[in-house]
């Protein structure tokens, strides 16, 4: 195949291109809070579409292949643990975030109205399964082996939890960033669900 | 052309950007990591290769114990993991990940051996953080990097690569991985070639 020199418009259509794209993307609902951490980087993120119908269901995924964003997912609340196969305080934390998942899924109401997903950052297919299988994880776990979170989210400690609201328009609010894990999962849950009542301005 | 070459260098630039690797690291080791930023991937010139004869050496642990590689000739696949130092990003969460796979080693008549250039205190204080490990972890301080020295990983700083070796029970090295310093080595490597001595 014939090569052809990049010229100085092939480079300025590229430019343009990506700037669009972003522009398009998701985009983080305006507030009048200062951001959360990662608040704009989420918007950035892809994900493999699971090859799971169920899954791909239970997440409100309308694509059946390829990668989806954040404000692609299911409209209501999200809560996103970033965790890490290799990261000790992950594995001290997951049969608490197991009852946390546990809990939504006991209460018909919080189980269409909260979705709890994980992202194992910089960990490949088979690392997140063996974190699924040891821990015996139930909600749905994603692979990062291109390192993708770390590369946008800066200074992340994992865990880290996020808890977010999806409009299903495209956009997103984050109402919760944070470092670390919790002991307690009810009272965990119980703080998501009253932040996100007054977070994004109500919305 | 001027102007060419230029755009070529900011897009060049641009994505090298995008690809440089921010590590996560675990929240058990908050404010203790020292951060090192992007180090040189490989930084040493192998001398052993697949095939051949692992190099013996006998070294002390964290437990206090004397661990001799030969010792488990005829009886044990070994798996060696050289990391770079203690207290830093991407070795914080390398050997906690192996801590929760004991059953894959089992099951391949593999133990691990941890080995640091770091001396035995500074390793007995890290490795208290990532919980009770079930394999040896050895410390190269002194002579210093000897045995690093003898597989082909020392840097010219004084650490090791982060580097994996596997090595049958007959003691032959059937597996090497020196791996990009920044990158942690996939879990799958390892597990593969632990089943491929199964096979042979």
């Amino acid at each position: 195949m014939a090569m052809r020199h990049i010229t100085y418009r092939d480079v300025i259509i590229c430019c343009m291109a990506i700037l669009i794209s972003g522009i398009l993307g998701a985009h983080p609902v305006q507030s009048a809070e200062p951001p959360l951490p990662y608040s704009k980087e989420l918007g950035s993120l892809k994900l493999t579409v699971p090859t799971d119908k169920l899954i791909r269901k239970q997440l409100g995924i309308k694509a059946k292949s390829g990668q989806f964003g954040i404000a692609d997912l299911r409209p209501g609340i999200i809560i996103i643990e970033i965790f890490n196969m290799y990261c000790p305080h992950c594995q001290k934390y997951a049969p608490t975030v197991n009852e946390l998942h546990r809990l939504i899924q006991s209460n018909p109401k919080l189980k269409v109205k909260v979705l709890l997903l994980g992202i194992g950052v910089g960990n490949s297919p088979f690392e997140v399964n063996i974190f699924r299988k040891k821990y015996a994880v139930a909600f749905p776990l994603f692979d990062d082996k291109n390192y993708a979170i770390s590369n946008l989210m800066h200074g992340l400690l994992t865990p880290h939890f996020i808890g977010l609201k999806v409009d299903g328009k495209g956009g997103y609010c984050v109402f919760y960033s944070k470092d670390g894990g919790f002991s307690n999962p009810k009272a965990f849950l119980d703080e998501m669900l009253k932040l996100s009542e007054t977070a994004c301005g109500g919305k | 052309m001027k102007m060419r070459s230029r755009c070529l260098i900011i897009v060049v630039s641009m994505a090298i950007a995008c690809v440089s690797t921010a590590f996560a690291t675990s929240d058990a080791f908050k404010d203790r990591i020292y951060q090192v930023g992007k180090l040189k991937p490989i930084d040493s010139v192998p001398i052993l290769k697949v095939g051949e004869r692992a190099p013996d050496f006998m070294l002390p642990s964290v437990t206090g114990k004397k661990i001799r590689l030969s010792s488990y000739k005829g009886k044990m696949n070994v798996v060696i993991s050289f990391i770079p130092a203690a207290w830093t990003p991407v070795c914080s969460d390398q050997w906690p990940g192996y801590n929760i796979v004991q059953d894959i080693f089992d099951a391949h008549d593999a133990i691990l051996l941890g080995i640091s250039e770091d001396n035995i205190p500074t390793l007995f204080a890290w490795t208290a953080q990532m919980g009770e490990l079930w394999f040896p972890v050895l410390s190269d301080f002194w002579p210093h990097g000897e045995v690093a020295k003898k597989y082909g990983v020392l840097r010219s700083n004084g650490t090791a690569e982060r580097a994996i070796f596997v090595i049958d029970k007959k003691g032959i090295i059937r597996f090497i991985d020196i791996h990009d310093i920044n990158r942690r080595p996939p879990l799958e490597d390892i597990v593969n070639a632990l089943e491929r001595l199964q096979h042979k």
